[in-house]
């Protein structure tokens, strides 16, 4: 972030990628990377946060060996981005969750654990990273993921990271505290304390450790107490989080401007070009085939968040011609990636069309119309007293019995047709 | 935690460093002297004066996104207190 030391840290010898600056040494100067920057303004740009234009890096100082000078170099009073929204489904609809900040910093060391050892591997340490910070918006383990998931999916689609979790480019973080619900119509009061979740590697940890907070502090408050503030980490074995030091509060880090590094400026010109590369949006994506084509959130969701899925697709997409045609193809791209994997998209759209015209229909799917009317009973009894979603059931047995191949809305204007006919 | 807002012993738990009943009373003076001086110089009317950062004039030159040579690990090495296969070895620290 602020030396030239290469920022692959993963799987190298440990000490390798090290300099002056990046281990602290008397008489080194750091200088921010540029790149970084804009990445983090793209960040901040897409989730439509307030961009501070003058802004300047600040030291954390706290005293852990994952540090090699004492402090990390990071922001806290002006964040390059402040604010904004990531939107996220959750049960069916949209939900914009609410940011607090995006801001740029040097990664710290890796450490192992080895008796009564730290062994420090500082590779990582100076390696440029971005903090997205929510408010206290997010109330379930379920959306905490949902929106992890939605950060990573964006940062992948920026092409800021490759936010691989397994390689440590991705971390997550997860405060915790438990407030009274609220009477309709009121705001939560939020708690005194948090409980920070530190360094999961991934989503299913994350739900876990929430899950697993939110047990162990109602226990803490039914016996009448209050949790302490502490930062705990999370055995992915046992599926427990254990307590490690007491966490220190924002003034504990005596947060002031790094001396060495003079504020820095973004120009409008400068925003304004790093606007014009932001891409259609993920959510945008997703609408777009909502709005244009019929397909359900979820549909659309998987659609546009499989990378080979949504290239696939959109080869396909000039040759669709109506809803009907692309909910089928999205469905059978999201379901049955076996059918199209390793084919030529023209190829695969010549065999699924010639597939379509095989679909029966005339007299034979007249045939099994009036079997099912004949054999389902109930269903007609049911539908003809006014009971419309048997109408549903009665086509599902008719695509049964022509397995599958049947037209469904010929099948449904076929049955309606008998049904009020020989009523 | 007294009643100035001075904690001694929490300082030095952030601190990581260990002090003697000793030392804890006469940094205990000393912080105290300090605090006196700055609540002296917050007595100066500021209102009109943009707080200073720092003093160079200029805003800060950025880098360009390019690899440079790292040093031998070796190098990086040489004044640690006690190194191990190649890492830098520190004794656990944790709050108590």
């Amino acid at each position: 972030m602020f030396c030239g030391c290469s920022a692959q840290h993963f799987r190298q010898p440990a000490n390798t990628h090290l300099c002056p600056t990046c281990l602290g040494l008397p008489g080194s100067l750091p200088v921010p990377n540029q790149r970084a920057i804009e990445m983090t303004v793209l960040m901040a740009l897409a989730v439509k946060a307030k961009i501070n234009r003058r802004f300047f890096f600040e030291r954390k100082n706290y005293f852990y060996p994952d540090l090699p000078k004492g402090y990390q170099i990071s922001q806290h009073i002006s964040p390059i981005g402040e604010g904004g929204t990531v939107p996220v489904l959750l049960g069916g609809k949209y939900v914009a969750v609410a940011l607090h900040d995006i801001h740029l910093e040097e990664d710290t060391a890796k450490l192992e654990h080895h008796g009564d050892e730290v062994w420090i591997d500082f590779n990582r340490s100076g390696v440029p990273l971005v903090e997205v910070v929510t408010q206290p918006v997010l109330h379930s383990a379920a959306a905490a993921k949902a929106y992890v998931k939605r950060i990573q999916q964006l940062v992948r689609w920026l092409r800021i990271s490759d936010a691989d979790m397994e390689k440590g480019s991705m971390r997550l973080e997860a405060n915790i505290s438990l407030a009274t619900r609220p009477s309709d119509g009121e705001e939560i009061e939020l708690p005194s304390y948090r409980v920070e979740v530190k360094n999961l590697n991934s989503f299913r940890f994350l739900e876990k450790a929430i899950n697993y907070e939110i047990e162990r502090q109602k226990k803490i408050w039914q016996n009448g107490k209050q949790p302490v503030q502490e930062t705990r980490g999370f055995d992915a074995q046992q599926g427990v989080t254990f307590g490690q030091r007491r966490k220190e509060v924002a003034k504990d880090y005596r947060y002031f401007p790094d001396p060495d590094i003079p504020p820095l400026e973004l120009t409008s010109s400068a925003i304004a070009r790093l606007r014009k590369q932001l891409p259609r949006l993920p959510w945008e994506e997703e609408k777009m085939w909502q709005e244009r084509y019929g397909l359900d959130w979820q549909l659309s969701q998987t659609l546009v968040a499989n990378d080979k899925a949504r290239e696939f697709w959109q080869m396909l997409v000039p040759w669709i011609k109506n809803r009907d045609q692309a909910q089928k193809i999205a469905k059978l791209i999201v379901n049955k990636p076996d059918r199209w994997q390793g084919k030529k998209p023209a190829k695969f759209w010549q065999e699924w069309q010639k597939g379509q015209n095989e679909r029966l229909g005339g007299a034979k799917l007249a045939e099994i119309v009036s079997q099912v009317i004949v054999e389902e009973t109930k269903a007609v009894a049911d539908y003809r007293r006014g009971k419309i979603s048997a109408l549903g059931y009665l086509v599902g047995q008719v695509q049964r019995l022509a397995r599958g191949k049947a037209d469904p809305r010929e099948a449904q204007q076929l049955l309606q047709q008998e049904l009020t006919n020989n009523g | 935690m007294k009643k100035d807002g001075l904690d001694i012993k929490y300082l030095a738990q952030l601190a990581q460093i260990h002090l003697s009943s000793q030392e804890e009373k006469q940094l205990d003076k000393d912080l105290q002297n300090i605090l006196h001086f700055i609540a002296i110089i917050r007595r100066v009317n500021t209102k009109e004066v943009e707080p200073t950062f720092q003093v160079a004039k200029d805003v800060q030159m950025s880098r360009p996104d390019q690899k440079e040579k790292s040093l031998p690990r070796e190098a990086a090495l040489q004044n640690a207190p006690q190194q191990k296969n190649g890492y830098f070895i520190s004794k656990p620290i944790g709050w108590k």
